[in-house]
């Protein structure tokens, strides 16, 4: 473990009524690591990074940005700190074209108050071309004409462009086939090989053992420990998930080699 | 700057940056196909109002010509001012009923408000304009804090402001000083005020579509969610679009008096729904997200020219009405087509 993580949850906890969605939950990503969230259905994973995002306020515990406590009441505070989030339905806009959908919300202006297209123009292309994104020929199509792939592609440039330092993807690869996820799990990998947080959700553990250093285990609610992927065997993570098996219980000689 | 650092390093090392071809316009650059996929939407309206023309032209003498363009947009004003509004609305995916009360309203104000002339007339005219605006933004703010349904809340907006122009104005009548009814008649070039405030209006549009609001208006059209989650000021967004359809509708209604020179507090209901059908004809698709002022501007015509067209075949008036229905979902019909054209242009 690094000694100062860029965001860093400590104890975190949220309720939706009755339902204690997270109970004390810990959770950390470090620069130039892809940190895996992994669970179960209903363990917590998405409201974990809608409270990251500032969309679900936490009730108890604390947020730490590079060691600082911050709190972050919507996803223009996530952004203005440098965290985005990759939703799972990517959040773009069918009806505008890849640059339009690129600064949407941070639009550039002209004096007139008019979006400076040329210039978000040209940045959206060095961006695609810096994360060697090769299948979309031209920023200006409609994002409606695009495929999975090269969607997943635009919102994760989206997500890279703003000077970011977490970057939170949320089951990218679900709705894609083996090529195009190949592309994104390459994508996540440079990622944080430029020197960001990367936290990867997904059910997908064969994905998650290919790109990501560290795993957390989420379990109704609460985390069961956390792993280093080199350290660690895909059925550990699966008795994590299942049975709540903590990574201490390793040490007893209870997991396969 | 840790990222923007990272990725300009690396396509200098990889790819230098090349000047990207053509990106010095300023608007985005479309070529081929994607261009005929985007202008399709645009040309269904325009066909169909140049197919009117035509028809008009071989009944009448001298339809092309200027003054016919000053009668046709002096006749069309009032409407397009009122769907320039409704047009904004309807791109965000909602709609507005309650340009009905505010034109109406408009009219019984300045039918009694502006007085002789001089400077009451600038100040209630401002101010008339102003309370559009601020009745537009009430809209905006039940439907974007409140999160009521946009139909619910401008048709109770609408029977408001309504009772208010009754309030105001009890029947038809009122006077409007002879010094505001000139500015209409004024004409340079042999154009004609009434198309000035159209060309106004039609500038206001070229640049409000590239406006960070105009773009946050459609991604909201479009989704809004994904316009929120992007970081849209949605609430924001949504209240400047009812309020900016408030305004249109007092100005149209601040131009109606100059055509009729009176107030009356029920005039303004006859633009609810002939506005949403200028809109639709237009190619904007009550969906949201689609369409812009272009098709409504022709489609705001289409109506005028059709109950011109009936009068000049010497058929019984009724007969408006009905073409005017079966337009409109014949517009319907070939937007949804050229949309679905388009679509497949854009996979290409």
């Amino acid at each position: 473990m690094t000694d100062s993580p860029i965001l860093a949850l400590r104890g975190v906890s949220k309720s939706f009524g009755q339902v204690h969605a997270l109970s004390q939950v810990d959770f950390h990503a470090d620069a130039g690591e892809v940190m895996a969230l992994v669970g179960d259905n209903g363990a917590g994973k998405s409201t974990l990074i809608k409270s990251i995002a500032g969309i679900h306020p936490i009730d108890e515990g604390e947020i730490l940005f590079e060691g600082r406590p911050v709190s972050i009441g919507g996803p223009k505070d996530a952004g203005r700190l440098g965290i985005e989030v990759v939703y799972q339905d990517l959040a773009l806009c069918d009806n505008l074209d890849v640059v339009q959908n690129m600064y949407l919300g941070r639009e550039l202006r002209d004096r007139l108050w008019r979006l400076d297209e040329a210039t978000m123009e040209q940045r959206t292309r060095e961006t695609l071309r810096g994360l060697s994104v090769t299948t979309i020929r031209t920023p200006r199509q409609l994002v409606a004409g695009l495929s999975g792939g090269q969607r997943q592609s635009v919102a994760v440039a989206r997500a890279v462009m703003w000077n970011s330092r977490v970057v939170i993807l949320d089951e990218p690869t679900a709705a894609l086939g083996v090529a195009q996820t190949r592309q994104v799990l390459d994508l996540v990998r440079r990622l944080a090989e430029q020197g960001l947080a990367v936290v990867l959700i997904s059910h997908n553990l064969h994905d998650i053992f290919e790109v990501a250093d560290r795993i957390t285990v989420l379990r109704l609610g609460r985390s069961v420990g956390e792993y280093a992927v080199a350290e660690t065997t895909q059925q550990e993570i699966v008795q994590a998930i299942t049975a709540g098996i903590p990574a201490a219980a390793r040490s007893n000689g209870e997991a396969p080699v | 700057m840790s990222m923007q650092a990272g990725t300009e390093s690396v396509s200098e090392l990889d790819l230098p940056p090349v000047a990207a071809p053509g990106s010095a316009g300023r608007g985005p650059r479309l070529t081929g196909g994607r261009l005929v996929a985007r202008a399709a939407p645009l040309a269904v309206p325009w066909l169909m109002l140049a197919a009117l023309i035509a028809a008009y032209s071989s009944l009448q003498e001298g339809v092309l010509s200027r003054e016919q363009l000053n009668l046709w947009t002096a006749a069309t004003l009032t409407l397009l001012l009122v769907a320039a509004g409704q047009t904004i609305v309807i791109l965000l995916g909602g709609i507005d009923l309650s340009v009905g009360g505010i034109v109406s309203l408009s009219t019984a104000l300045a039918a009694t408000q502006l007085g002789t002339g001089g400077s009451r007339l600038i100040g209630w005219a401002a101010l008339i304009a102003l309370l559009g605006f601020a009745a537009g933004a009430v809209n905006g703010f039940l439907v974007a804090r409140l999160r009521l349904q946009p139909f619910i809340v401008t048709l109770a907006t609408w029977s408001i402001w309504s009772g208010v122009a009754l309030w105001v104005l009890p029947t038809e009548g009122g006077t409007v000083p002879e010094s505001y009814l000139s500015w209409v008649n004024r004409e340079a070039l042999g154009i004609g005020a009434p198309v000035a405030v159209l060309l106004a209006l039609v500038a206001f549009w070229i640049w409000f579509k590239r406006t960070p609001l105009g773009t946050g208006i459609r991604a909201i059209g479009s989704s809004e969610n994904s316009a929120y989650l992007s970081g849209v000021p949605t609430s924001l967004t949504v209240t400047a679009a009812y309020a900016l359809s408030g305004l249109f509708a007092a100005l149209a209604g601040l131009f109606l008096v100059t055509q009729t020179a009176s107030g009356s507090p029920t005039v303004g209901n006859d633009f609810i729904l002939n506005s949403v059908a200028a809109v639709v004809i237009g190619g904007t698709s009550l969906f949201g997200g689609r369409g812009g002022l272009g098709g409504t501007i022709a489609g705001a015509f289409v109506l005028t020219v059709i109950g011109d067209l009936i009068f000049a075949l010497d058929i019984s008036s009724f007969w408006t009405p009905i073409t005017t229905g079966v337009l409109l979902i014949l517009a319907v019909l070939a937007n949804s087509l050229t949309e679905l054209y388009a679509r497949r242009r854009a996979r290409r």
